[in-house]
């Protein structure tokens, strides 16, 4: 029988589970302009533990693909770069959490 | 002096396209410089120097990275095409290998090399032919994988699979293959023995003529009929292996077989008459008059013999209910 105390098969699967959600996390986040390094702290606060070699690439590539855009802070001591969430973001995020919350009560039905 | 930082970035972004790399570049520094600031506020690191080692371990192998930008992949042969580059690499090897290696033997038989030569020249080439299969196969399947969009590479490769290309499962058998062909090679063997020791000895008369080791008066009747018995159990070996498992039939065959075989051998042994006096007399003129080497046969085929029958017997089953 499985035990939740049987950390390391629990650890395994949430981060199985969670590895999915990582651009739902980034969109969310970005809805207000974050640098990079920002960003990957606030999502392992939030539980979303993503290496930076996974999450640097990862920003370039829904950049790519208009999901987000950028823009260069020269403002502070240190330039960086920023990202937000774009309107087709926003729309993507919303369809995610949408088929978030169906399989949700899909699975609640099952159970 | 480069810092690691600058190392690093230089490793990462080289891969990548002209017009990402300053942008990226200066993106990357800015990263591991935050990163640096946090361990160090942190505490987590005691100097800028150990920080900055720190920031760049985190961020791991450069080529990783730089892969993770370029969206190349990070393997020779991909999950898509794995199995049918294995299953091509296993076809290929059994239908080309054994050809190979036929063909040296015939070729070193014909140049009339000696038998080491042709063992050693049939495996080399064997071995090169393997190496070179592989090796090509390798190097066209990851450059048509490298270059296609990731669902095409299949089809580029003309690799779909479908459920005709499964093989027959093997038949149900209690036997290997390998089994029946060494037992039958070693029937074989012994064939070739009984008849070989006539014209092949280590001992040749003063008129250069091979001094068999068995008894030449014995080709009157016993020896024709031991390899009649020989070749017996190689057809038995066969039917069994075809039948698949020991049937009270073929363990009763081949325990009156192994009777038929080691029965005369131990009767002519016992009685003196198997080997042949002038090679034992070769072999050591002392050792002639003892008898021990008859002893030492009719132990070894009782027991060979002895073995076959218990074997078989141990193993017979009833036939499987459920398959009748």
């Amino acid at each position: 029988m499985f035990l939740v105390t049987d950390s390391d098969v629990l650890a395994g699967h949430l981060q199985e589970l969670r590895r999915g959600t990582v651009v739902m996390a980034a969109l969310a986040t970005l809805s207000r302009p974050t640098y990079g390094y920002a960003l990957l702290e606030s999502l392992e606060q939030a539980g979303f533990s993503v290496d930076g070699n996974t999450l640097y690439p990862l920003l370039r590539r829904l950049e790519k693909q208009g999901l987000l855009v950028s823009e260069w802070n020269t403002e502070e001591s240190r330039p960086r770069k920023f990202y937000r969430v774009s309107p087709e973001g926003e729309a993507l995020l919303k369809a995610l959490l949408d088929e978030w919350r169906t399989l949700h009560i899909s699975i609640e039905k099952l159970r | 002096m480069a810092t690691l930082t600058d190392k690093y970035v230089h490793a990462v972004t080289r891969s990548l396209p002209e017009d990402q790399r300053t942008d990226l570049a200066h993106e990357l520094r800015a990263t591991v410089a935050d990163r640096i600031d946090s361990l160090l506020e942190s505490g987590l690191a005691e100097d800028r120097e150990a920080a900055e080692y720190a920031a760049i371990v985190e961020l791991d192998d450069p080529v990783r990275m730089a892969a993770g930008y370029t969206g190349k992949p990070l393997h020779l042969i991909g999950p898509a095409v794995f199995p049918a580059y294995v299953r091509l690499l296993r076809t290929l090897g059994f239908a080309v290998l054994p050809v190979i290696a036929a063909v040296t033997v015939v070729v070193g038989i014909f140049a009339d090399r000696s038998v080491g030569g042709i063992i050693g020249a049939a495996t080399w080439a064997t071995f090169n032919v393997a190496v070179h299969m592989f090796f090509w196969v390798t190097l066209i399947w990851v450059l048509v994988e490298r270059k296609s969009a990731p669902a095409e590479a299949a089809d580029n490769l003309a690799i779909s699979w479908s459920p005709d290309d499964l093989p027959d499962p093997p038949r149900e058998t209690d036997f290997m293959t390998s089994e029946t062909v060494l037992g039958i090679a070693f029937l074989g063997a012994t064939i070739a023995f009984l008849i070989g020791q006539h014209f092949l000895s280590w001992f040749d008369d003063p008129a250069g003529d091979a001094i068999p080791m068995l008894d030449p008066g014995l080709w009157s009747g016993w020896l024709p009929a031991l390899i009649a018995v020989l070749v017996a159990m190689a057809a038995l070996e066969v039917v069994k292996f075809r039948t698949g498992r020991w049937t009270p039939a073929l363990t009763l065959g081949n325990g009156v077989l192994e009777v038929a075989f080691a029965a005369p051998v131990i009767w002519l042994a016992a009685t003196d008459r198997l080997v042949n006096p002038a090679f034992l007399a070769e072999l050591d003129p002392g050792w002639a008059d003892e008898t021990h080497h008859n002893l030492v046969i009719i132990m070894v085929v009782a027991a060979v013999a002895l073995w076959g029958i218990v074997d078989s017997v141990r193993k017979t089953r009833r036939p499987d209910p459920a398959m009748a």
